[in-house]
């Protein structure tokens, strides 16, 4: 029985019958990952030897006969090397993800811009981490569209953190009479704006 | 083999345990929480506003009360709850968790922005979704 992942979902299981018509019409690709009871790890088709013998080229009619060989002792003890060091996680899109849940999170609370600001930039990196390494290596890492996402809530995030940050620091600027010029505000905001300023002019001052 | 490592597990852990010292620090971590700077400006509630609240009320179990401050967060809050669940018993069962998709945080994203607009609103059923 095999069980099949594609787009992040996994799927199956199927019977060895039903994988090979697959495999043939397509359906599964050859860096879509696979796995079933006894091996180590997903790999994708390619690694597997098992279905390597399934896709091969038509021919000696020796070969043809596999489905009927017993099963080899132990095909899958030992994953290629390069993968026994792989994460658990064989898709690997944690980064992907990752970026994107700090992403939203970083919009949601945009107005404490130090918390939302740290929130952004971690999705801004990872973000370009998980997109670099999916480019660079698409069997073992997915989550581009969920990387994007986080790229732009991440930028955006920023943004509105900088903002956020420059208008706080504006405000430390001003002083009373331009406070009560400001009429747009409300009026509890202005109030509580001359209450900072007071406070900040009272520590300025020299202590007895 | 690789080592199994219940990564959710631990994430689940630290999770509760963040939760419960939350819940401790809260009578002294409230008063110093900065007000928000969109509705100090503007007047406009953004999508946090009433997040501290609601998370205090959600420790506390009051879940009417939380979702009186913030419906969102209480909905963030779930939506990350379940999913660490479902995580944690896949890795039980040595399954692989469901893995959320880039439409689901774009359609998260739109709900967040038609909620900042919605809560504005100066009429009677959208004030419920201000705080």
């Amino acid at each position: 029985m095999w069980y099949y992942s594609k787009n992040g979902a996994q799927l199956g299981p199927i019977g060895p019958a039903e994988m090979e018509s697959k495999l043939k019409a397509g359906e599964i690709a050859s860096t879509d990952l696979i796995w079933k009871e006894g091996m180590a790890d997903w790999l994708p088709v390619g690694k597997v030897p098992e279905i390597q013998a399934l896709l091969s080229p038509p021919a000696p009619p020796s070969d043809s006969s596999f489905a009927e060989r017993p099963a080899p002792v132990s095909p899958y003890a030992a994953p290629p090397a390069s993968y026994s060091q792989a994460p658990v996680g064989s898709v690997s899109q944690g980064q992907a993800i990752a970026s994107m849940v700090c992403g939203i999170i970083s919009l949601v609370i945009c107005c404490a811009w130090f918390i939302s600001g740290p929130l952004a930039i971690v999705a801004i990196v990872l973000g370009h981490v998980a997109t670099s390494k999916a480019k660079n290596d698409p069997a073992r890492f997915g989550g581009k569209g969920m990387a994007r996402a986080g790229l732009i809530t991440g930028y955006l995030g920023l943004l509105g953190a900088i903002l956020m940050l420059m208008l706080e620091i504006w405000a430390q600027s001003l002083t009373p009479d331009k406070i009560n010029q400001m009429e747009f505000l409300p009026q509890e905001a202005r109030e509580q704006l001359i209450q900072q300023h007071e406070l900040r002019e009272r520590l300025k001052q020299p202590r007895p | 083999m690789p080592k199994r490592r219940f990564v959710w597990t631990w994430v689940a852990l630290a999770g509760i345990a963040a939760g419960v010292a939350l819940s401790k620090a809260f009578p002294w971590l409230l008063p110093n929480v900065p007000a928000c700077s969109i509705k100090r400006w503007t007047g406009w509630e953004c999508p946090g506003c009433g997040g501290t609240r609601c998370t205090k009320r959600l420790l506390e179990g009051d879940l009417p009360g939380a979702l009186a401050m913030n419906p969102l967060v209480v909905l963030l809050a779930l939506l990350a709850g379940g999913w660490l669940l479902h995580a944690v018993i896949a890795e039980w069962r040595e399954r692989r968790p469901f893995v959320p998709s880039a439409w689901m945080g774009w359609s998260l994203l739109g709900l967040i922005v038609v909620f900042t607009v919605a809560r504005n609103v100066p009429s009677w059923p959208f004030t419920l979704l201000a705080p």
